[in-house]
């Protein structure tokens, strides 16, 4: 028989109590006060030899219920071989987790990742499952259970820690909360493919990692932590305390007042632990060029505190692309990638009739008006008369034609011959004088173009804002095209208005169209069977008109809608690139990839400038650099994931500690199973029920003793 | 055994069919005063005489004389201005003083059989008391054990009998027995003749007792010994082996009752004698009443020995009727 708590045996000394009292009793019993002595001789009895314990049944009673009683409280069992077997064979499921994100990359760091992983793992030779994992966003398999098994205790320590060493530091996010969850899962996975019997195994986690604020845990709120599994958080103490970190904030690029330089928008932070607070930015020139200490501006910030500044200026014609943040230890985050400024440049023909007079003067006008060059985007304008075939051949590619009056058919042919290579045309009809040329460029000799009989003036009625030419004015604060009046336009008879080839994003109110885009091989004709000029509408007068013909040239723009700016570990949809063909991407460390069609390239492993290539003659660069959430590197406290209803336990201090320790645990583990067996006999409540039987006899007994006495 | 003694077996003796009450029954009454209400009802019979005569009596009418009337009531100085014969007739009024002296001694504390004798004496003087208060005799208490612990002089006026019964009530000090300082004391105390009735255990050394006695009859008071016992006190029913412990002085001692009884009955014996022959010489009377004799009894005794201790003394000290 064993016992759950045998101090309480100790209680069994009571029966000394009723031993006591036994013997007292008899004493006292035998003083009877009478009044006078006076009459009395001395005479003692005789002594005789009967014990002194009267009442043995009594006694016994009594003391046989303190025992049980003793007994009940100490619990208890009989626990035989088999059962204290289990015991020993209850295991502990190990798994390390190896922090290898971006802060890291701290002085010092890594190294002691080597060296924690490798007291771990010393500790866990024995053991028979123990998962190593790696992660920063994501968790990576390193070694699995079964593999761990497969190996020979003696091979396992090497294996796992060349398989470490062979590890470095990636430029991601540290996400703690993916981590656990993920290990949790693959452990639970690994414990349903064993035995039954290992299901009631506990699960030690080891998390190697600096724990940074910035590293994500959120994910963890909610969440039910199993209760069978513990965390032992070992933090890792690099070099140096305190970090400052820079990030680039999107904004596009802009040149400065001066047209010729720019500075890009900043944020610039340092943790609550950084040491100081001067700090300097400064371009470098080239990626293996130092910096120019000439542009260098000095920032003062204190710790824990953030500023967004402007950068130090940089001529727009200086290619660089880094931007250095001095003064700072830890080198890991000082530098923030920026791609190259790439001013735009837009060429746009005008072909109109060069006479004085011309009722085209209005359509120019307007035009020449709303395409006018801004700093980062150079618009070119070049005006052709009708029948300049030959200035037309040469001339060099052009993002939009404007077609302002009827072409000769050399110079209508030239225009369909660019606008099914790509080029654009924008055709405002003003008369019917236009037929010819909307025939020939259509083309479609059965087309016919009539004037539409107004009563007043026609409006635009209905207008398909999901089409890219009036998605700009899909927001309701700008969707009000009723005060555009139109005071002429033209029926066009003829085409097929069911060939897909054919769109009318917008209507009259005649229900006659208003806007026509023709795809004509890789580009697109716009015709507007009315004008902008002021005598046939009020278009030209309207908000709505620059950016509609923006709209139009921006239809031909291969990198509209592209970023400049990503983080490590984003993922770039190459359908932002859906027009062009045999897209690559260039790493910064020289590797080329080949994006297939509508995949998503998620190569951005570190930070520095990607180099997109594409149909032979597209080039676009874009910077990636490390999420500024790496850059906090103020220790997060271990009371937070407990917070979160993590259970976790405190690392051990040296090996005298992890013997203790373990001593600890095995009887913890053997006291537990006591408790289970305990439990299931519960000899405590039959002891009791003796007790209960043994008090109501000795309660009876001692009754009758007493009336006995006292008849 | 003493002549007076008796026991509840004897009561049909005395009550001629009159059933007396328990005593046990007696004490489950809490309040002294009604005790002794209870034990006086019905024993109202005023049979007893003032020692004194002519003294305090008082005129109430005349009437002829005839022939065979006593000639001391006969008015002379009428006679001699009117020459006619008249008795006088007078209403009789005791001026009767009574004592009660009570023993609150520790061994009075004493009660195996299931009554402390104190409750029993109390209950005693208290039935006295009440009895003699309620013929208009003034009565007195004086409580003693090895000196007087509290003195009330004979009174006879309204609320006297409570605070009597108050005194009664109060419990002892608790000392030891001593019969001679008190009754030295209670001498000075009692200038006027009168009636003094002792109510103790008597166990203390009674060699002086007799003498101290004697004095008091010569000082002309007429004297009442009540010994209460307890039963086992009487005759020492007890069983086994047994530290006795002296209440009184504290002494312990370890006794075989079987071999004690009868050296103690003998010397108890021995004591009662030798009690009883000093009342009998001082012509006191002498009443050994145990815890579970009926009070009523102790009251018949001291009333018919005063009926016919009065007798004596009216015989003894008849009046001469003046002129013959």
């Amino acid at each position: 028989m064993s016992f759950l708590s045998p101090l309480f045996l100790l209680g069994a000394a009571a029966i000394l109590g009723p031993i006591v009292f036994h013997l007292i009793r008899r004493v006292t019993r035998e003083k009877v006060p009478f009044s006078s002595l006076m009459f009395l001789q001395p005479t003692p009895p005789r002594l005789t030899r009967k014990s002194r314990l009267e009442h043995i049944l009594l006694l016994l009673l009594r003391c046989l219920a303190l025992i049980l009683l003793a007994m009940a409280f100490a619990r208890p069992y009989f626990a035989n071989d088999q059962q204290m077997e289990l015991d020993a064979d209850e295991r502990v499921h190990h798994c390390l987790l190896v922090d290898m994100s971006a802060s890291m990359r701290r002085e010092g760091a890594w190294e002691q990742v080597l060296t924690t992983s490798e007291k771990w793992l010393n500790q866990w030779k024995d053991q028979s499952i123990v998962h190593v994992f790696f992660f920063d966003e994501s968790l990576v398999d390193g070694i699995r259970a079964d593999q761990w098994a497969s190996l020979s205790p003696e091979s396992r320590i090497a294996t796992s820690l060349n398989l470490i060493r062979s590890q470095s530091p990636s430029w991601r996010t540290t996400a703690i909360d993916t981590a656990l969850l993920e290990a949790i899962h693959q452990m639970e996975e690994a414990s349903r493919e064993q035995d039954q019997e290992t299901q009631q195994a506990s699960w030690e986690l080891v998390v190697i990692s600096d724990l940074q604020v910035g590293a994500s845990y959120e994910g963890l709120r909610g969440q039910d932590w199993p209760k069978h599994a513990y965390v032992v958080f070992e933090p890792i103490s690099p070099q140096y305390i305190g970090n400052a970190s820079l990030q680039v904030l999107q904004s596009p690029w802009h040149l400065n007042a001066d047209g010729e330089s720019f500075s890009p928008r900043l944020r610039l932070a340092t943790s609550g632990d950084a040491e100081q607070d001067q700090y300097e930015l400064s371009w470098g020139v080239s990626a293996d060029a130092g910096t120019d200490p000439s542009k260098s501006l000095p920032i003062y910030l204190p710790p824990g505190k953030a500023r967004i500044v402007d950068g130090p200026s940089m001529n727009s014609f200086i290619q660089s692309h880094r931007l250095l943040l001095s003064g700072d230890k830890d080198s890991f985050d000082n530098v923030a990638w920026l791609a190259p400024f790439k001013p735009r440049r837009s060429e746009i023909g005008i072909i109109t009739q060069k006479d004085l007079n011309r009722p085209q003067e209005g359509l120019d006008l307007y035009a020449r008006g709303a395409f006018q060059s801004i700093p980062g985007h150079e618009i070119t304008l070049q005006i052709y008369g009708p029948d300049e075939a030959t200035r037309m051949k040469q001339a060099p590619p052009t993002d939009l034609w404007l077609i302002h009056t009827p072409l000769s058919e050399k110079v209508a042919d030239q225009c369909l011959e660019r606008c099914q290579k790509g080029e654009r045309l924008l055709i405002p009809i003003m008369g019917t004088e236009m037929q010819s040329t909307l025939q020939r460029l259509w083309p479609d000799p059965s087309l016919t173009l009539s004037e539409a009989t107004l009563q007043d003036y026609a409006l635009l009625a209905s207008i398909d804002f999901q089409y890219p030419l009036f998605a700009p004015f899909a927001d309701p604060r700008y969707n009000d095209f009723s005060k555009i009046h139109f005071w002429k336009h033209h029926l066009v008879i003829g085409p097929d208005w069911e060939d897909p080839a054919h769109s009318v994003p917008a209507l009259f109110d005649n229900r006659q169209p208003a806007w026509i885009v023709k795809t004509q091989g890789r580009g697109k004709m716009f015709v507007l069977t009315s004008s902008w000029a002021p005598k046939d509408s009020q278009l030209a007068l309207s908000t709505k008109f620059v950016p509609l013909l923006h709209t139009i040239l921006e239809e031909g723009n291969t990198t509209r809608g592209l970023e400049t700016q990503y983080t490590v570990g984003d993922k770039i949809d190459s359908n932002a690139w859906k027009d062009l063909k045999s897209l690559s991407i260039t790493r910064p460390d020289g590797v080329t990839d080949t994006v297939p069609e509508g995949q998503v390239f998620g190569q951005t492993h570190e930070p520095g400038l990607y180099t997109v290539k594409a149909d032979g003659s597209f080039e676009w660069t874009f910077a990636v650099n490390m999420s500024s959430r790496e850059g906090r590197t103020q220790a997060l406290p271990v009371e937070t994931f407990e917070g979160l209803g993590i259970l976790t336990k405190r690392p051990d201090q040296g090996s005298a500690d992890r013997v203790e320790e373990e001593a600890s645990r095995e009887a913890s583990t053997r006291l537990l199973k006591a408790r289970e067996i305990e439990g299931q006999q519960q000899y405590w409540k039959w002891a009791l029920c003796a007790v209960l039987l043994l008090l109501t006899g000795e309660t009876y007994l001692s009754g009758r003793t007493l009336r006995r006495q006292e008849g | 055994m003493p002549a007076a003694e008796s026991s509840p077996s004897s009561q049909s003796t005395y009550g001629r069919n009159h059933k007396f009450i328990d005593p046990k029954t007696l004490m489950s009454i809490q309040h002294l005063e009604w005790r002794a209400n209870v034990v006086v009802e019905g024993f109202w019979s005023g049979l007893h005489r003032s020692p004194y005569h002519g003294f305090s009596v008082e005129f109430t009418e005349y009437r002829s004389y005839s022939p065979g009337d006593d000639l001391r009531y006969l008015d002379w100085k009428l006679l001699a201005r009117s020459d006619r014969y008249h008795i006088k007739k007078y209403e009789d009024e005791t001026n009767l003083r009574c004592m009660i002296c009570l023993d609150r001694s520790k061994s009075m504390l004493f009660g195996q059989s299931g009554i402390i004798k104190e409750d029993y004496a109390n209950t005693l003087a208290a039935t006295l008391a009440t009895f003699l208060a309620k013929q208009g005799d003034a009565v007195g208490v004086l409580s003693f054990d090895s000196q007087i612990q509290s003195y009330v002089p004979p009174r006879n006026r309204p609320g006297h009998l409570r605070q009597l019964i108050q005194a009664m009530e109060k419990p002892g000090q608790g000392a030891s027995t001593t019969l001679e300082d008190p009754l030295t004391r209670m001498m000075s105390l009692m200038k006027k003749r009168g009636l003094i009735v002792f109510i103790s255990d008597f166990l203390a050394p009674i060699e002086s007792f007799g003498e101290q006695l004697a004095t008091l009859r010569a000082y002309g008071h007429e004297c009442q010994i009540f010994h209460i016992l307890d039963p086992v006190e009487r005759y020492f029913t007890f069983e086994g082996a047994i530290q006795f412990e002296d209440q009184e002085t504290g002494k312990e001692m370890f006794i075989d009752p079987a071999k004690a009884k009868a050296p103690y009955l003998e010397a108890l014996e021995k004591h009662l004698k030798q009690l009883e022959t000093y009342a009998h010489q001082a012509g006191a009377g002498y009443h050994l009443l145990t815890t579970h004799t009926p009070l009523e009894k102790g009251l018949l005794d001291f009333l018919k020995f005063r009926s016919h201790q009065g007798k004596r003394v009216l015989r003894r000290h008849q009046p001469q009727v003046k002129g013959s």
